[in-house]
């Protein structure tokens, strides 16, 4: 539910965003959750990756970058912060892309480490990753600007209100 | 929903980040990983454990 900033009242979220929205919400907390418990394997599934970042870099990375999933998760399920939340979800999305694809394209063979020690099959493969990832940041984009008007300094609809005097 | 509206609606999502609330959740997640690490008991990737008396240290 958003608040509309011209009438005040609550207005149903249309119920495609809101699968969506809770579908991606809930994916990266469970995926942050898994891999939140096991760090060193988180660690040593970024090293496959061969990225050209110091060692400390990496595991600052296994060590707060599941938390950051989870606490976006979260707040995408709960609606909260939207206006922040979604673009930081987009922009994980988008890193996870670009670290799986050029991973990929360097014909490298690593373990993805998406959801942590868990053997999930074929979804674990590299491709298979990719694909995920770049569906997740379809969705997150698409999420985007279907954010409500309340606390948006940026949003027409605010500035209209703002404007509005009642008679 | 066209593209047009799409590419303004997101435009105008980048430009209503709030940086204190984002500041928060990476500081939030950064505190949260730290403390998990500085508690694991088979040591942490970056922090030093917590000791651990295994055995009560003998009186004299």
């Amino acid at each position: 539910m958003n608040r509309d900033a011209l009438t005040g009242k609550m207005r149903a979220e249309p119920a495609g965003p809101l699968l969506i929205r809770w579908s991606l919400g809930a994916m990266l907390a469970a995926a942050g959750a898994m891999k939140a418990a096991h760090p060193a394997e988180l660690f040593s599934a970024l090293l496959g990756y061969q990225l050209p970042l110091p060692d400390t870099a990496l595991r600052f990375a296994a060590v707060t970058l599941p938390w950051l999933e989870l606490l976006c998760g979260a707040a995408l399920v709960c609606n909260f912060w939207r206006e922040t939340v979604r673009p930081m979800v987009a922009t994980l999305c988008l890193v996870f892309v670009g670290t799986l694809a050029q991973a990929l394209a360097r014909g490298l063979d690593f373990d993805c480490g998406c959801f942590g020690p868990a053997t999930l099959g074929w979804l674990e493969r590299p491709a298979t990753a990719l694909i995920r990832a770049a569906l997740l940041l379809a969705a997150s984009l698409y999420l985007l600007p279907f954010r409500g008007s309340e606390g948006n300094a940026a949003s027409p609809c605010r500035s209209a209100a703002s404007r509005f005097r009642p008679p | 929903m066209t593209a047009r509206s799409w590419s303004r609606g997101l435009r105008e999502a980048l430009t209503a980040v709030r940086w204190r609330r984002l500041a928060a959740i990476l500081m939030l997640a950064a505190a949260c990983g730290l403390l998990c690490d500085w508690l694991r008991k088979e040591g942490g990737l970056l922090t030093p454990s917590l000791p651990r008396f295994t055995t009560v240290p003998a009186q004299r």
